[in-house]
């Protein structure tokens, strides 16, 4: 946690560096700093505002400390991270997530940037190594690995278990891990953050379906791994790679089996197992196991 | 014997006095050249490989602007000790000091700082345009100096000379 909190704080600007020291970062999931608002933390289960002095002297975020705040996360090189903010927000080192809001700057009808930035959230990436150890008995079966997904509501750790099953899996197997959003890899300047195991490639901000492809083309993974399966484009690439004999685990946003989108449904018919998440103790974990066939 | 001395050595400091002064030309002309080298790196670095600001600015201290009190190494270790100040702050700093080094001139010091202000804030095409910008216009500056010291620098050497000459007259 220490080395989380470390890590953190030296990609800060002042006055965060000092207001964010004495801070303790365990169960801290998110920091939001919004203009004229004090520093917002987010604990698993508690929400605490940050001051400068105690209790009362609210120090509010200006327009000058999101501008520093901002430059010192894109490491003073904003056209190195447009691709990024144009997708509303930045990977930083350590794989935690900065989220931007502001005003949308738009260029012949796409979105090419975000300016006059009004908040930042800063999301907290956990690696909880061997988190996923119980379930890999589920993912066996006979001639493999089974077509696997992790379906839950966000912020119930999908991501963290996927990352877990993706390290734990390439000791044994070839796995190529289609990270569209830098999420599962957290990679920053072209190396994965979080530990992923012997034998995985990464396909950093590939667009999810191009990049399945990609990977079935040129990397010839055993088991691909990738995040948030949702609209139509996806199902072709599952389609392909189901054809091809390579397996799939995968996460999908939804509240249960019976409330997703026909798309959604559709999807399920490539997979024999469904991992149900939710939280326990406050913890992300498995609440249910549904072997479809 | 002795005033035959004194004449001497009064002609030989005027002379170095002038000598001294083209001295401080080349060496500002010198700086002049490097800074826009420096900014032609910084640009070719953002146009080939997307780097990040700091990274460019070790690299090019560590490979090719390797006098410690070249600009970009005195920048480098302002951005090594002090990474949560701003950039532009950090650029002024290093400026400063490196022009009263090098004996900067006013105009080469704006534009340098000017660029400091706003680099590292835009998009691709608007850092490079601007470094470009910078770059050209250092390069300007240079033409015009080294002409002007081209012609100015005979004419010193001899002022000098001269200098010493009149005031040996002068005394005896």
């Amino acid at each position: 946690m220490q080395n989380t909190k470390e890590i953190i704080i030296r990609q800060l600007s002042e006055p965060y560096r000092t207001l964010l020291s004495p801070v303790s970062f365990d169960g801290l999931e998110e920091i939001r700093f919004r203009i004229g608002q004090p520093v917002t933390l987010y604990y698993y289960n508690r929400t605490v505002f940050l001051n400068e002095s105690g209790h009362t002297n609210i120090r509010s975020t200006g327009r000058n400390d999101l501008e520093a705040l901002s430059a010192c996360l894109c490491n003073h090189s904003v056209y190195a991270y447009l691709n990024e903010i144009k997708d509303g927000f930045i990977t930083i080192r350590g794989g935690h997530r900065v989220g931007l809001a502001g005003k949308c700057v738009e260029k012949n009808g796409r979105i090419t940037g975000i300016s006059s930035i009004s908040g930042i959230n800063l999301r907290i990436a956990r690696e909880y190594k061997n988190c996923a150890k119980d379930l890999l008995p589920h993912l066996h079966r006979i001639g493999g690995i089974q077509n696997t997904l992790l379906l839950s509501p966000p912020q119930c750790g999908k991501t963290t278990y996927l990352r877990d099953i993706a390290r734990l899996l390439s000791a044994d197997y070839k796995i190529t891990v289609v990270d569209e959003r830098s999420e599962i890899a957290g990679t920053y300047d072209g190396i994965p953050q979080f530990d992923l195991g012997p034998q995985t490639d990464v396909l950093d901000r590939f667009p999810k379906a191009e990049g399945m492809l990609l990977a079935l083309r040129s990397l010839s993974p055993q088991i691909l791994i990738t995040d948030e399966l949702g609209d139509d484009r996806d199902i072709e690439a599952i389609k392909k790679l189901y054809g091809a004999g390579c397996r799939i685990i995968a996460t999908m946003h939804g509240d249960s089996l019976t409330d997703l989108s026909q798309a959604k449904k559709d999807m399920l018919s490539y997979f024999n197992l469904i991992l149900l998440m939710g939280r326990q103790n406050n913890k992300p974990a498995v609440s249910a196991i549904k072997q479809l066939r | 014997m002795l005033k035959l001395l004194g004449a001497m050595l009064i002609i030989a400091a005027c002379t170095a006095l002038g000598i001294k002064s083209v001295t401080k030309n080349r060496k500002t002309l010198k700086a002049i050249t490097t800074l826009s080298d420096t900014l032609s790196e910084i640009a070719r670095s953002i146009n080939f490989q997307l780097d990040p600001l700091p990274d460019v600015i070790h690299r090019l201290g560590r490979e090719q602007f390797v006098d410690e009190d070249s600009f970009i190494n005195l920048l480098s270790s302002q951005i090594y000790t002090a990474p949560e100040k701003p950039l532009s702050e950090l650029w002024h700093n290093a400026l400063q000091t490196f022009s009263q080094t090098h004996h900067l001139p006013q105009k080469a010091f704006s534009i340098m700082t000017d660029i400091g202000e706003s680099i590292g804030k835009m998009d691709y095409e608007t850092e490079i345009h601007r470094l470009t910008a910078g770059q050209k216009a250092l390069d300007e500056l240079h033409t015009k100096m080294n002409h002007e010291t081209a012609k100015t620098e005979k004419m010193t050497k001899s002022l000098g000379l001269i200098l010493g000459v009149f005031i040996v007259i002068l005394l005896l």
